[in-house]
């Protein structure tokens, strides 16, 4: 039996051999609020950006439709805050690192995805090692602009770009 | 600077040379169809364009340092008389110039 408030893992996947992209697909009206986490992220080349998007029908939605806001926390400046709007991908953050011991881990927390008369919105937190080792955090919000139903997320990182590894999981919160 | 058709054609020509390349859908590895392969040039060149146009403004908020290092030049300038910080600013917004 399911419990009430609890985490159904609805997919996952761990990178053997370089992929440029990753999706996982399960979102649905079964659930109110989804969870997207992964962690150990490396690309093959360094300081590359880190992208989400969603997905409709298991394809990815890559309409400029996508606005949010990031801070990044660093420990070589001060809060920044970059903005993106009407982007065809939400950027969670920059300059992730392919060295050693330096992955990109995080969480999303996805809201209305399932929802074809809401916009899609999510919130971001993110903790990483930049390519010139420092700490950095970013946390933020981002949305679809569209009111539109999507069934999943894709990581990409916009480029010609493997990511080396990563292990991915999609969860929905029991309702 | 690049217009974004100029960056389609760079990106086509990236694309081409790497593959095959990959994806994953729910944990199934294949390579990409004719059409995510269009879309993978799509989405390169508008990433470029992207960070072209605006990559500049997260460039100079990082290279410019706390507001408290910020602070601490503005003080000394005023004591010594220097333009340190201004000379700084400076170099950040030369470095890292705004698209024409």
């Amino acid at each position: 039996m399911v419990t009430k408030n609890s985490l159904v893992l609805l997919s996952s996947h761990t990178i053997t051999s370089g992929e440029e992209t990753v999706t996982l697909t399960g979102m649905s009206s079964t659930y109110n609020v989804h969870l997207f986490t992964y962690r150990n992220l490396k690309p093959t080349l360094d300081n590359q950006s880190l992208l989400m998007q969603f997905t409709v029908g298991g394809v990815t939605d890559t309409t400029a439709n996508y606005t949010g806001h990031m801070i990044k926390i660093s420990d070589s400046s001060d809060a920044n805050s970059p903005i993106f709007t009407n982007q065809t991908y939400a950027k969670l953050h920059d300059n992730t690192s392919n060295a050693a011991n330096e992955a990109s881990n995080g969480n999303v927390w996805i809201y209305s995805a399932a929802d074809s008369a809401e916009h899609t919105t999510a919130s971001v937190d993110v903790t990483y090692i930049t390519s010139s080792s420092g700490l950095a955090n970013s946390v933020g919000h981002f949305r679809h602009e569209q009111n539109e139903a999507h069934d999943g997320v894709t990581i990409d990182l916009g480029g010609v770009n493997d990511i080396t590894s990563g292990e991915f999981r999609l969860y929905g919160l029991v309702k | 600077m690049a217009t974004l058709e100029e960056l389609t054609v760079a990106a086509q020509a990236e694309v081409d040379a790497a593959k095959p390349l990959f994806k994953s859908v729910d944990g199934n590895r294949r390579e990409l169809n004719d059409a995510e392969y269009a879309q993978k040039v799509i989405d390169i060149a508008n990433y470029n364009f992207d960070q072209q146009e605006n990559g500049y403004k997260e460039a100079r908020q990082l290279a410019y340092g706390s507001i408290a290092e910020q602070l601490d030049m503005q003080y000394w300038d005023l004591v010594n008389g220097t333009t340190t910080w201004k000379d700084h600013i400076a170099k950040v917004k030369t470095d890292n110039p705004k698209p024409a």
